[in-house]
């Protein structure tokens, strides 16, 4: 193993953790013109346009694998041509043994300028991104290449605003996390202190997500109500559905209802399956919103027809 | 973005991007199920199988097989050129879907081309052994030997093959694994083992998703996808050579190459098919491969397998049309002859049975799309056994005219080979993610 960092070394990033790729390219574009210059972004997939936003050039690696190509047909002519013609002509057929035999190394000749092609542009991205196996990879968020995208300033950079500007700026375009000071650190080479600290962090946020995988609420684009929002939307429910009394049905029964989302409905006032089978459209986007479900899916699931079925039982 | 409202999203259930890390770790993360476990088991046996069929044929040799001086090739080759054919739909669906823009590729492509690279290793097994000194298997390699100058036969289509088939394999392992390597970053991070940091933190090579890194990404995956669609197309072109380039009746026509590529992707389609309804069903990654999927590769099947019918009656008119009388009493034989029930296994499996998808119904209904990709295996199978067998065993000669049926190790060397793709594959599906969570994290927020 090659325990060495590459690029991020002794360095300390302000950083700016986003959650969605268009409030990223948003906050990109915002900071330069600002004249703020950028580190680097790190995302989890590939976002369109950031490349354009950062003022990236397009790759040169194109040309590499056109000289690779061009390498891979002259290979392939030579090893044909070499062996069959000039070392140990081959008369098959009649034919003759010079260079018309051309149309034979044809399939070779391809063969190989792909491979070449691949072969040399594969090694060449690995060598111009600094990736060998092994290497310690630089992470300034742990979820980096899970569902954050950060946005990473040099602090030993000069920049043209003061970085508690920029700190700002970064918060108004709706970074869920800013750091500062952030120095590089690695997943895989973590040191046996800090392990368990990281194991704790990292049940956590699975603990977070694994309840939310099975009954698909996003933990993007939350709503957060304020207080008298929340009255609003509590008295809409109350006023259509009513008041369960007192009775109590299994609402697990009804599909996209885990037993924690059964519990955040009775908190709410929904007890009945009859309760379910009176909401209007009003009313479920209320309950949508005030209890973060997923936008849609009350009706995608078609609960009120399902608690219809389940009143009739 | 455009999207219209006709169309439907290409991941349901409303996944977030943790949603999608989460469900796709989740095989990798955890033990393995019980129903992981009975396939593996199977798996290994066949691969027993193959180990056995194998070390039988090496020790007593070629002699082990019913293959004769007039059916040389056999079941041998025959499901070499079947496994050649299943490997080409990897490619196809993230190389050539991927030029189209076809983004309903992207929950499919990563376990097809795992499949491209195991059905390959299936097929090389075939002409290595069938050449009998499998230690001398070098001599196909343009090599210096100690015969003097003497050097391989460039002006041959086995020689072609040989050249195809290992840039086709090394070039899909490039492919697949460029495309694993975030994917592997994002397991890293997620490791609770030493093992699993260890192993996943040396293959993901110090990837953290830097903007510079994605932008050189896309321009490989591109231009590999660029690369990899006339591959795709040479590979199976230069396999049908092998016949096509020869003066035998049935073999010596020039819509071979087009005939044989399209096959290649109706079966490989075939086989995807067969295999991503049971990983739906077993991972429950019925959000990620929806019916939509289903649908869009069930058409693809459908067009081929048209194109593969519409050659198979060419084929027969052109024949009929020659006035060459070997070549007519050849296509009259496989139609009447000894082997007719292989041929009209053809016919049905492949010109009859996929044009039920112009049916919506038939397109939607896993169970019954499942049952057709079978149909479509089988069919494309006896494809190669029509043209190879029936071809050879009526030589010009009539005393050479012979019957040929499989041994018992030529069987088990084919049945072993299943042994070896799905042992692989099972292997995939536990310690790699079975799809490709960069890409579709892009694609959450879209219609198809």
């Amino acid at each position: 193993m090659i325990d060495k960092s590459i690029l991020l070394e002794d360095k300390k990033f302000t950083v700016g953790i986003f959650d969605d790729s268009e409030k990223l390219i948003h906050a990109v574009e915002t900071l330069r013109k600002k004249g703020v210059k950028i580190f680097d972004c790190y995302t989890p997939f590939p976002v369109h346009h950031l490349d354009r936003a950062l003022g990236y050039h397009r790759s040169n690696l194109t040309i590499g694998a056109f000289i690779c190509g061009l390498l891979g047909s002259l290979s392939g002519f030579t090893l044909a041509y070499s062996m069959n013609v000039v070392d140990w002509p081959m008369i098959i057929g009649g034919k003759p043994t010079d260079i018309t035999l051309f149309t034979s190394f044809i399939p070779i000749i391809f063969e190989l300028t792909i491979l070449f092609t691949a072969f040399g542009m594969v090694i060449m991205f690995f060598a111009r991104s600094s990736m060998v196996h092994g290497i310690k990879e630089d992470l300034l968020d742990r979820r980096q290449t899970d569902n954050h995208m950060v946005l990473a300033i040099d602090n030993s950079e000069e920049q043209s605003i003061p970085n508690s500007e920029i700190q700002s700026l970064l918060q108004n375009e709706g970074a869920i996390t800013i750091r500062d000071n952030q120095a590089a650190f690695n997943t895989s080479h973590t040191p046996d202190e800090e392990e368990e600290e990281v194991h704790a962090e990292l049940a956590a946020t699975q603990a977070v997500a694994k309840p939310l995988s099975k009954t698909s609420t996003p933990r993007e684009d939350k709503v957060v109500l304020t207080d008298s929002e929340k009255e609003e939307r509590l008295s809409i429910i109350k006023a259509t559905l009513g008041d369960a009394s007192g009775a109590k049905d299994d609402l697990k029964l009804i599909s996209g209802v885990g037993p924690k989302y059964e519990s955040t409905l009775n908190s709410i006032g929904i007890f009945t399956f009859e309760q379910v089978s009176k909401m209007t459209p009003e009313t479920i986007k209320a309950v949508e919103e005030i209890t973060n479900y997923f936008p849609g899916r009350i009706e995608r699931d078609d609960w009120i027809s399902q608690a219809i079925k389940l009143m009739n039982k | 973005m455009y999207s219209a409202d006709i169309r439907q999203p290409l991941v349901t259930g409303g996944k977030t991007y943790a949603n999608v890390t989460e469900d796709i770790c989740r095989p990798i993360e955890n033990k393995p199920t019980k129903s992981w476990w009975t396939g593996f088991i199977i798996a290994i046996i066949l691969l027993l199988v193959l180990v056995v069929s194998l070390s039988w044929t090496v020790w007593e040799g070629i002699g082990t097989w019913n293959v004769n001086k007039s059916v040389m090739w056999g079941w041998d080759i025959t499901n070499f050129v079947f496994w050649v054919g299943i490997g080409h739909a990897g490619t196809l669906i993230s190389a050539i879907l991927l030029l189209f823009r076809q983004k309903w590729r992207m929950s499919i492509n990563r376990s097809a081309e795992a499949m491209t690279i195991f059905a390959v290793f299936c097929a090389a097994i075939f002409p290595l052994f069938h050449m009998g000194r499998i230690w001398m298997m070098y001599w196909t390699l343009p090599l210096p030997n100690a015969f003097g100058s003497l050097w391989v036969n460039f002006h041959s289509p086995l020689l072609w093959d040989v050249f195809a088939i290992s840039t086709y394999l090394s070039v899909s392992l490039v492919f697949w694994y460029i495309g694993l390597i975030p994917d592997i970053a994002t397991i890293r991070d997620r490791a609770t083992t030493k093992a699993r940091k260890f192993w996943y933190g040396l293959f993901a090579m110090g990837w953290n998703g830097s903007a510079k890194s994605w932008g050189r990404y896309e321009i490989v995956a591109l231009i590999l996808a660029g690369i990899s669609t006339p591959l795709v197309l040479s590979v199976h072109t230069i396999v049908s050579m092998d016949f096509a380039t020869s003066v035998i009746p049935g073999w010596h026509t020039t819509i071979f190459p087009p005939y044989f590529v399209a096959g290649a992707i109706f079966s490989g389609f075939g086989m995807v098919l067969t295999l991503l309804l049971i990983v739906r069903q077993v991972m429950n990654y019925k959000d990620y491969i929806t019916t939509e999927h289903l649908e869009a590769m069930t058409k693809v099947i459908l067009l081929t397998g048209s194109i593969v019918g519409l050659a198979y009656i060419t084929e027969f008119v052109i024949a009929a049309y020659s006035g060459y009388e070997y070549e007519q009493y050849a296509f009259a034989n496989r139609m009447f002859g000894p082997y007719a029930w292989a041929y009209w296994t053809m016919m049905f499996c492949n010109l009859v049975a996929p044009q039920v998808f112009w049916s919506k119904w038939a397109r939607t209904t896993p169970w019954f799309i499942f049952i057709i990709s079978i149909i479509v295996n089988i069919g494309m199978w006896f494809e190669r056994f029509v043209i190879i067998v029936t071809s050879l065993h009526r030589d010009f000669l009539p005393s050479s005219w012979v019957m040929y049926h499989a041994s018992w190790v030529e069987v088990g060397i084919f049945l072993g080979t299943f042994g070896l793709f799905f042992t692989c594959f099972f292997l995939f599906a536990k310690f790699m993610p079975v799809i490709n969570m960069a890409e579709i994290k892009t694609i959450i927020k879209d219609k198809e």
